[in-house]
């Protein structure tokens, strides 16, 4: 899903490195070195785009946080009074089919798909993880069987392991997680691996070794470490696509299942001919949601991307 | 990504397109095909012994026949029959003639012998059948489903064209229960075990050989029903040569009618106005004969005080749900008898959360007991029913979830007695007000009837089947009114709409009549053309 990705023209990132060097040089202010971190915190605090996602996605993160303050109305209460009510003053964005507030159920239904987002990639980061450091640091058929488990994953396409995985064991919001943790995984294996392989080498490696250290204690105190800027752009890209595949199966009926909103959902509720044609309000919010949240979260994770590894900058 | 799914189509579609050249213009008519919406995908057990599928109920009026059918009006009339059937005076002799002449679809004679071979299938529950229960007044009918006897000795067929049944006592509603059976080929079963029935390749996989209008000729799983025209049927070839029924959801049904690729689609009243705005479309509909409900499974041990069925009842705006979800095409229901067996004086359970907390109470019923009502998704109205029911419920204390299900599941579950509660309509209660004890018996309980909310009352039962054995019509629907009575207070169900069905096709159809009977959309279709 990689091509999910919008590429970016972000400013040469070395050039701008180059400046602020030039800048703290001619102020003579701060002299100390700054660590890693925090330079690659400037840098993202220098791509506007990818601040602007973040900020989205933080205004959607207290909206979600906070709905039962700022949604007047239950996003489940039912008024049989109220069907396919327009956008009003009472309902900020009408009513679905049932009567229910549609406004209300948008932010709810942010809470199931941030929640789902940021489970499904924390579970999919951490399995990564530990796969592919166990891969790269033990090697040999270890390595091999890891691998090619994680090639075999890969060569199927995810939202059709998902629905299967929903169909068989029932849909739930644990269940989705799950899903799309054990579809997603090999992205940071490989590129976990991938860094361990090179830090295995490295003498400080080598010395930590022969001082006697276990090969866990390596994964946590070097490993790990090393790998993390990269983990963290692999695990907000992946944020982004777990939002989608949450949205695709809750639309199929597969994902949160009714009464419970998700965006995916409402959308499901709004395939009538009915409603496509005379009813934005039960369609547009939740797409118009998906879509921005998606775009964000791609940004942040492009602007990530770019902060943690100046030399990946335009690339994609 | 709305747009992609309703549009999304397969290549059989294609043919019809090409198919739409005007025909009568002396050159060789080319072949007419008929997309028509499935509400459900089928069980896939075209068995008139299995229990009953709609969906699947709609292919076998297609592929089988029966002696006698029921018109629009809920009235029966005759079919394989040459008329309705004669009664003796005493009551216990049943004697269909049956049209002379007619054949299978693959040449062989029809004969009564076909007739007495399919209904000794209905009244074995070796079989698989769901019906036995029918048969309890037929001579040697109760001794077949004990499984002492192999056939029924009340069924015979005098002659090659008459069918007699004889009773052990008058049962007044066995021909409007057993008269619209469908009949099997003998000459294609004869083979099979009985025990191997509800399994046999011919039910599961090709029921290729029937009396009905068309031949079953494949289902590709989910995608459709590919049916071809009968050149045997007995009122000779019908007009239209190929149906294809499609199993989608109602709201992609709906929108395929706008594009020409359904031709006819059972709609929402919801998308009422929108589908009566589209060119070309034509609407139609009849009062349904039964009605949309939720079984509450009485296995459960914290589901069986009425008290708790009757606050579901309560809690619950019906009305409202009628005139607004429904946009009024629909009737309230309280009991499961209609017409002139539904008494004036039943309780009507209006929406009262009120009283429906106060009964809780009264029974002390554990709010935190988690109710799951589990139904096939898919079609709008249900849907919202559902998602109404879910709200409503919580609202009184009555801790309900929903839980979408496939049609396999749901057969697990009914088989296993595992479902809390299911929401499902259908039924005909209004040609035979006896039809209601397949579905509230002690004795019918499933898989040996329809009763899926396992209710039992003895009273209940007596006052059936003492009706149903009264010839005299006022006193008879005394009877029935009194079991009304009954079933009304206890609420073995929780009745939600009868709802009115309303069809739309292409205007390129003509000579569809509307029937209320959803499962049954195609009991004319020998009077059907399609002029594109």
């Amino acid at each position: 899903m990689s091509d999910l990705r919008p590429s970016l023209d972000t400013p040469d990132v070395a050039a701008a490195e180059e400046v602020v060097a030039a800048e703290a040089t001619a102020t003579g202010v701060r002299t100390q070195r700054r660590s890693p971190a925090a330079m690659a915190v400037r840098r993202f605090k220098r791509n506007k785009v990818a601040v602007a996602g973040g900020v989205f996605l933080l205004i959607i993160l207290v909206l979600a946080l906070f709905a039962p303050l700022i949604a007047q109305q239950s996003p489940t209460a039912v008024d049989l009074g109220q069907i396919r009510r327009p956008p009003s003053g009472e309902h900020w964005l009408g009513t679905d089919a049932s009567g229910r507030d549609v406004f209300a159920r948008l932010l709810y239904a942010a809470r199931v798909s941030l929640l789902v987002g940021v489970f499904a990639a924390l579970v999919s980061v951490l399995l990564g993880t530990v796969i592919g450091a166990v891969a790269g640091l033990f090697g040999g058929w270890v390595d091999t069987l890891l691998m090619r488990t994680a090639d075999m994953v890969l060569s199927f396409p995810p939202i059709v392991v998902i629905i299967v995985l929903a169909g068989l064991l029932g849909p739930s919001i644990p269940i989705l997680i799950i899903a799309i943790a054990a579809t997603t995984w090999p992205t940071p294996a490989r590129l976990v691996r991938g860094v361990t392989l090179t830090v295995r080498e490295r003498e400080y490696l080598h010395a930590a070794r022969v001082a006697g250290a276990s090969r866990g204690w390596l994964l946590r105190k070097h490993i790990v470490p090393a790998a993390m800027g990269q983990i963290v752009v692999v695990g907000t890209l992946l944020v982004a696509q777990a939002i989608l595949a949450e949205a695709v199966l809750s639309f199929l009926g597969l994902g949160v299942q009714p009464p419970q909103a998700s965006w995916g959902n409402m959308l499901n509720d709004a395939q009538s001919l009915t409603v496509i044609q005379s009813m934005p309000w039960l369609w547009l919010p939740p797409g118009l949601a998906i879509a921005a949240t998606v775009l964000a979260v791609n940004f942040v994770g492009d602007g990530l991307r770019d902060a943690v590894d100046p030399r990946q900058s335009g690339r994609s | 990504m709305i747009l992609a799914v309703a549009a999304c189509s397969d290549p059989t579609q294609n043919d019809d397109t090409g198919n739409t050249s005007d025909e009568g213009t002396g050159g060789a008519a080319e072949d007419t095909t008929l997309n028509a919406y499935l509400y459900q995908p089928p069980a896939a057990n075209w068995s008139p012994m299995a229990p009953a599928s709609g969906p699947d109920g709609i292919v076998m009026n297609l592929i089988y026949d029966s002696l006698l059918g029921v018109d629009p009006n809920y009235e029966l009339y005759p079919r394989l029959a040459a008329d309705l059937p004669e009664i003796s005076d005493d009551g216990l002799t049943i004697t269909y003639k049956l049209k002379e002449g007619l054949t299978w679809s693959d040449g062989e004679p029809f004969t009564a012998e076909d007739v007495v071979f399919t209904y000794n299938l209905m009244a074995d529950p070796d079989t698989g059948s769901t019906a036995s229960g029918r048969f309890a007044d037929v001579v040697g009918g109760p001794e077949v489903a004990a499984g002492t006897a192999d056939t029924v000795t009340g069924f015979s067929a005098p002659d090659e064209h008459t069918f007699q049944i004889q009773l052990t006592k008058p049962n007044v509603g066995l021909v409007g229960l057993t008269g619209n059976i469908w009949i099997v080929p003998q000459h294609v079963l004869a083979d099979v075990p009985v025990d191997e029935m509800d399994t046999a390749e011919f039910f599961t996989q090709n029921p290729n050989v029937g009396m009905g209008p068309y031949i079953f000729q494949e289902y590709a799983t989910d995608q459709y029903i590919h049916l071809v025209k009968n050149p045997a049927f007995r009122e000779g070839e019908v007009d239209i040569d190929e149906i294809y029924l499609r199993p989608v959801t109602s709201d992609v049904a709906t929108a395929q009618l706008g594009t020409g690729e359904m031709d006819l689609v059972q709609i929402s009243a919801a998308d009422l106005e929108t589908v009566e705005g589209l060119d070309g479309i034509e609407v139609g509909s009849g009062p349904g004969a039964g009605y949309i409900r939720t079984s509450v499974n009485e296995k459960k041990p914290y589901l069986q005080d009425p008290r708790l069925r009757q606050a579901m009842l309560y809690a619950v705006d019906r009305q409202q749900l009628i005139d607004e979800a429904l946009g009024g095409h629909a009737q309230p229901v309280n009991a499961s008898f209609m017409n002139d067996a539904r008494p004036d004086d039943l309780e009507t359970y209006d929406y009262d959360p009120d009283k429906a907390r106060e009964l809780l109470a009264e029974m002390n019923w554990d709010p935190n007991q988690v109710v799951t009502l589990s139904w096939i998704a898919g079609q709008r109205d249900r849907d919202t029913a559902a998602t109404i029911l879910e709200s409503q419920l919580n609202a009184v204390g009555i801790k309900l979830q929903l839980n979408q299900v496939q049609p396999g599941q749901l057969t697990d579950m009914m088989n296993d007695q595992s479902y809390d509660m299911t929401l499902y309509g259908g039924g005909n209660y209004a040609t035979e007000p006896f039809a209601v004890f397949a579905i509230n018996a002690c004795s019918t309980h499933f898989p040996t009837g329809g009763n899926l909310s396992y209710w039992c009352n003895e009273e209940f039962d007596q006052l059936m089947l003492e009706a149903n054995a009264t010839v005299d019509e006022a006193g008879r629907y005394d009877l029935y009114q009194q079991a009304a009575r009954i079933e009304n207070a206890e609420v073995p169900m929780i009745y939600l709409y009868n709802p009115d069905t309303i069809w739309a096709h292409t205007d390129a159809l003509k000579g569809f009549v509307p029937n209320g009977d959803f499962t049954n959309p195609f009991w004319n279709v020998q009077e059907w053309t399609l002029e594109r």
